[in-house]
């Protein structure tokens, strides 16, 4: 039986002759420069960054709406809750029968849902090459 | 370098001292001549660090030129608070685990002579590699692949790069930010464990 001694220093000659690595000169420098060179030359997709600047814009309008619509609302529950000051809400509403109400819900339904639809469209990759193409 | 009035000034170290003049050039705006510099140094320790990382020849070396792009992008944020080898060997590690972990790469002993055959290199750890051997000192040795395929990690890595590093446990210590005692301790476990597997494979045999 071969001892322990012999296998451990066998296993270590062994490392010693099969552990190597390629050596690496100046082809992997100039293969690192191309790379370099290939990545700054890379124009940056104007179809994207459009579509990012109109998202971030798109963003920045439903952020304002939000934060006016809080704004209102809380200057007119702040009068009504601490002044005496009445704020007068009442509204005309104008008068609609049943089915009328509910044709008029059934269309606006039928928007929204068309719309929210052709919102999410433009986002797509398609969506955004068409606008980019548009615009 | 981004050294502000604020920041304390780093003491320099042995790797410090050792890349002043890179150091010199990126104060000066000079990147090329500091990734010239830096690949010049370091490149092939970069290659191994990367090769005991992902055990395939090819994918270490285009993961080493990888990092390297990566230090052209990131050096006029590089602050100079750590040495810059100690920098470049982060980068690499970092680069190559993602590669590992985004692959889930497991390379089958095929692949590793093939991709080595594919570069025309010498095999990397194998029994060809040792051409001048004679018939029976290649009776007496293991393959190594076969042995590091079944060692688990960390004692993989240190013993792989171990030998890479012409048996230096410091330079070993530095490439996987590890202190020279640990490495010891790991590469001596690490050889034990290669011996039994070796022992049992006679055995088997």
């Amino acid at each position: 039986m071969t001892n322990k001694l012999d296998i451990e220093t066998r296993v270590d000659r062994s490392l010693q002759t099969q552990l190597k690595a390629p050596r690496l000169d100046g082809r992997f420098d100039s293969a690192v420069w191309e790379r370099i060179a290939a990545q700054e030359q890379r124009p940056t997709n104007p179809v994207q960054e459009r579509s990012m600047s109109s998202a971030a814009r798109w963003l920045f309008v439903v952020n304002i709406i939000g934060v006016a619509v809080t704004a209102l609302l809380v200057v007119i529950f702040g009068l009504h809750s601490f002044t005496d000051a009445s704020v007068n809400l009442n509204l005309p509403t104008p008068e609609v029968s049943a089915a009328t109400g509910d044709q008029i819900l059934k269309i606006a339904a039928q928007a929204i849902t068309l719309v929210s639809v052709i919102f999410g469209l433009l986002f797509t990759p398609l969506g955004r090459r068409l606008r980019a193409e548009l615009t | 370098m981004n050294s502000g009035p604020g920041t304390p000034i780093p003491t320099p170290t042995l790797a410090m001292e050792r890349d002043a003049d890179l150091l010199a050039a990126l104060s000066r705006g000079d990147r090329h001549a500091v990734l010239e510099g830096l690949m010049q140094r370091y490149r092939q320790k970069v290659m191994h660090l990367a090769l005991s990382i992902v055990r395939n020849p090819a994918l270490a070396e285009d993961l080493s030129q990888t990092v390297f792009v990566k230090v052209w992008q990131a050096l006029p944020k590089f602050d100079g608070r750590a040495a810059i080898s100690t920098w470049l060997y982060t980068i690499t590690r970092n680069t190559c685990l993602t590669a590992v972990e985004r692959e889930r790469r497991v390379v089958p002993l095929e692949d590793f002579q093939e991709a080595a055959d594919d570069d025309g290199d010498p095999m990397v750890f194998g029994r060809a590699q040792a051409g001048a051997e004679t018939a029976g000192q290649a009776a007496a040795e293991y393959d190594v692949t076969k042995l590091l395929e079944q060692l688990p990690e960390p004692y993989r890595r240190v013993v792989v790069l171990f030998y890479l590093e012409d048996r230096s446990c410091e330079e070993v210590g530095e490439l996987l930010s590890m202190p020279t005692g640990t490495v010891k301790a790991l590469l001596h476990r690490g050889r034990k464990k290669l011996a039994a597997l070796a022992g049992e494979t006679e055995m088997q045999s």
